[in-house]
């Protein structure tokens, strides 16, 4: 496919990689929204981006920052900042990046996927929860206008093995937060300070509409496993959600009335399917017929 | 724009009873719509569109639980008639009567499973009974997908295979000049040298898709079914049933000459010209 012509889409900061992923001398080329792009990093250790044709042509060149322990880049004119994720800046925490996985689905049911809580006994059944401990208690989900970000809080759930430092089954308390498109974190109970929230966080590179490349990350207090442990940890659970994500039809989320059904459980669900609407966003979206 | 895929309006065959064990689920395709085939404990088949109502994920993924089907993602249950009869993230409510899967007509008959939209005005399917020799002891041969679209199929009869050797004679299998005429639209023989008929296929549209097939030969009449199942544009499915004029004493090999025949059926058809 060609370069989306999604203005919302187009003006916003996305992910193209882990910044590790980016070697001096050693070009790379990836893809976003349905566009080529070159990477590189030069002597200076800058990252310089650009769009390239068909042919391999250099065109126009690319914002790039990195943050987060990735970069970005955008194929527009962003309205506003990249996101802030202020727990970056908490030393006392350990950060694991996980890498970029390739799933053939569209970005945003990963971003769906990644906020719901239901599925919990079912794909990732005696880890994030299990029968008959189903049920899921009301919550609150909304749209904050201050900071054009979907929340969702007060949620609690039975879970088995919550996190690799988690022993035994008990109560989890979630928060979300979607901070743009493609991009959310979740903050959940820390079993090794009870104090802190553990953070997760899903940063997903748009490709194609119905691919998408996503890269995890944690910022926990784990003082007892070593990182290799936790990235399997947390792949183990991500690759029981890929079975699901890439059997969703349509592939695009659909934000039209009537396409899918929803339940009182879906809360966070609909206020980001609320928001992507209002922003206008259609890239990744299912287009009613 | 791309359009969404819809059922045709007739009853389509997509597949044999007996591959639809209890408990089963199974993935059909008709002209792009992609369904699931299930079969609940009573023994009852059912036909919805393979997405679930909540979130499009594939309830070919599924469980059968008893006579529900449960969905992979959120374990909704949805019972036989596709109403959703449980939400497991709200486990004490009852689900809305508007809660349901995507369902369609699905019954069994001559051993196949047949699908119908709901709006099909036909939902008889005695009607199509009505048209075959219902006392006759149809049996399986085999499904397969041939790589070209059935209007092709149709077009292509001229190149089908000479009846299978198994139920020919000696001589018939001796004979080596023969010639294959198309006697009317509906009527080909084979003749030898002396324009004497060695055999002949006769068939019959029961409905579109649906095509009875007689294969005479040396006095025994064989009838074959042809059931067709779109798939695509140049994808087509083709489920025959046979019926022999008497099942002599090796049935399975006279089920297996008509197999190995129609092999030879779909190296021709898929033959490009």
């Amino acid at each position: 496919m060609t370069k989306t012509t999604d203005p919302v889409a187009i003006n916003d900061w996305q992910v193209i990689g882990r910044i590790d992923d980016f070697l001096k001398g050693q070009p790379k080329q990836t893809r976003l929204l349905g566009q080529s792009l070159v990477a590189e990093r030069h002597k200076n250790g800058d990252i310089k981006v650009h769009e390239i044709s068909e042919l391999g042509e250099t065109l126009r060149s690319c914002p790039v920052q990195e943050k987060f322990g990735h970069v970005w880049t955008t194929l527009g004119k962003p309205k506003r900042e990249l996101f802030d994720i202020p727990e970056f800046q908490q030393i006392d925490r350990k950060y694991v990046g996980c890498g970029g996985v390739m799933v053939k689905a569209s970005a945003l049911r990963v971003v769906e996927n990644f906020l719901d809580i239901g599925h919990f006994p079912y794909v990732h059944t005696d880890f994030l929860g299990s029968e008959p401990l189903t049920e899921v208690k009301d919550y609150k989900a909304e749209i904050r206008i201050d900071v054009d970000e979907v929340w969702a809080d007060d949620i609690s759930f039975h879970q088995d093995k919550a996190m690799l430092s988690a022993t035994g089954g008990k109560a989890v308390e979630y928060m979300y937060r979607v901070v743009s498109p493609f991009n959310t974190v979740l903050y959940k109970t820390c079993p090794e300070k009870p104090e802190e929230w553990d953070i997760i966080g899903l940063f997903a590179q748009p490709l194609e509409e119905n691919l998408c490349r996503v890269y995890a990350f944690m910022l926990v207090f784990d003082s007892q496993n070593t990182e290799t442990d936790l990235i399997h940890f947390q792949q183990m659970i991500f690759f029981q959600d890929i079975i699901i994500l890439e059997n969703q039809l349509p592939v695009g989320v659909p934000l039209y009335d009537g396409a899918e059904r929803s339940i009182k459980a879906d809360k966070t669900q609909l206020q980001f399917r609320k928001w992507l609407k209002q922003k206008g966003l259609q890239f990744g979206t299912d287009q009613e017929t | 724009m791309i359009q969404k895929p819809v059922l045709p309006k007739n009853w389509v065959a997509v597949g044999f009873s007996q591959d639809l064990e209890k408990g089963q689920i199974n993935i059909v395709i008709i002209e792009e719509l992609e369904l699931v085939i299930w079969r609940d404990h009573k023994g009852q088949a059912h036909a919805w569109d393979n997405r679930c109502p909540h979130r499009g994920t594939r309830l070919s993924l599924g469980f059968v639980r008893g006579n529900q089907l449960a969905c992979l993602y959120h374990g909704w249950q949805f019972g036989g008639d596709g109403q959703c009869v449980y939400t497991p993230s709200i486990p004490d409510s009852t689900p809305p009567k508007s809660l349901k899967a995507h369902t369609h007509r699905c019954v069994e008959f001559l051993g196949l499973i047949w699908v119908a939209p709901l709006d099909f005005e036909h939902k008889d399917i005695r009607g199509l009974e009505s048209h075959v020799r219902d006392s006759m002891d149809f049996q399986p041969v085999r499904s397969m997908i041939i790589y070209c679209s059935a209007e092709n199929i149709f077009n292509r009869l001229a190149s089908i295979p000479f009846p299978p050797s198994r139920i020919m004679s000696r001589r018939l299998r001796s004979i080596s000049n023969m010639r294959l005429i198309r006697e009317t639209e509906s009527v080909f023989l084979w003749e030898d040298d002396e324009n004497r008929t060695l055999a002949s296929y006769q068939f019959r549209e029961i409905q579109p898709d649906f095509v009875e097939f007689n294969c005479e030969s040396e006095g025994t009449a064989d009838v074959l079914l042809f059931a067709l199942q779109k798939i695509d544009s140049q994808k087509t499915a083709l489920h025959l049933l046979l019926a022999p004029e008497n099942w002599s004493s090796d049935p399975i090999s006279l089920k297996l000459a008509y197999a190995q025949w129609s092999k030879k059926l779909r190296n021709q058809l898929e033959q490009v010209f």
